[in-house]
């Protein structure tokens, strides 16, 4: 198993046993950092159509003296119109593409040319590639990291015996509504163990 | 892009010298209609943005609230 589809799984593992909530983006960054991955990351909000672009991360390498190693940067971009809740879930998703591996990231000219190609195209006529592919998925282990598999089994208990809403769970989580009942779903624990097992989980 | 095939976020991305491109990964909105040069618009205009200075940067996420603060285990117990 490759470094990076380790980094993912080890994330996942980290926060599953967590039963407090919201979790900050901040947490998620420093457990990052506490995997090894280096980057400086920093986080801007951009005046961009939200509409088309919600936001996005640029990885990049720079020199910060002529002959010195290069610094490994991280620059995760995030529309300001967006809700706190879209705001968060943006910033994760993006962080935990710091740990795609060679075949998921956009590096060449070609390959950012496919993606963003491919992400513009309606969803029924899609030709995804491994990274576009990538791209549109990796918004369920963003939800797994924010709302963690202990807290989703203790929400999912509470919501099935309507003693809390799906609101009350996006309230608490933090993120946004449209996602409360999909991330309490047994369909979302599967969807995130299939993730697991591609990524070599046993 | 032009008959070159170049374009602001192509020559943004990789005609610089200070910087290399490692992973560029994009959060799609919810427009159903959008073409490739809108996107690529979108893009170039919010890292022209980080590279001017001009957007709101953070080193920490500012969230607005305290993380980690409700047990759900406690609130398993009481409601």
């Amino acid at each position: 198993m490759g470094r990076s589809l380790m980094h993912l799984n080890s994330l996942l593992d980290h926060f599953d046993s967590y039963t407090r909530l919201h979790i900050g983006v901040n947490i998620i960054r420093d457990q990052l950092v506490d995997l090894g991955i280096q980057d400086e990351i920093r986080f801007h909000f951009v005046d961009i159509d939200a509409g088309a672009l919600r936001g996005l991360l640029f990885r990049h390498t720079r020199h910060s003296t002529p002959y010195g190693e290069p610094l490994r940067c991280s620059d995760v971009c995030i529309a300001t119109s967006l809700s706190p809740e879209w705001k968060r879930l943006v910033a994760v998703k993006e962080l935990l593409h710091i740990t795609d591996t060679a075949e998921e990231t956009a590096q060449s000219e070609a390959a950012v040319d496919r993606l963003i190609e491919n992400l513009s195209l309606p969803m029924d006529i899609q030709q995804e590639t491994r990274s576009s592919l990538n791209d549109r998925t990796h918004i369920i282990p963003a939800l797994a990291v924010l709302v963690p598999k202990e807290c989703r089994k203790i929400l999912r208990s509470l919501r099935q015996q309507e003693r809390i809403t799906a609101t009350d769970v996006a309230t608490i989580a933090r993120i946004p509504d449209r996602y409360a009942e999909f991330v309490i779903s047994d369909e979302f624990d599967n969807l995130v163990e299939s993730i697991r097992g591609i990524n070599g989980h046993s | 892009m032009t008959s070159t095939g170049k374009d602001a976020l192509s020559n943004l991305l990789f005609a610089g010298s200070d910087c290399s491109l490692v992973n560029l990964k994009l959060m799609r909105g919810d427009s159903q209609d959008i073409s490739t040069q809108r996107l690529r618009n979108e893009v170039h205009s919010a890292l022209m943005q980080v590279r001017t200075g001009t957007a709101e940067s953070h080193s920490d996420f500012p969230d607005v609230a305290s993380p980690l603060h409700v047990s759900i285990e406690e609130l398993a117990g009481s409601c």
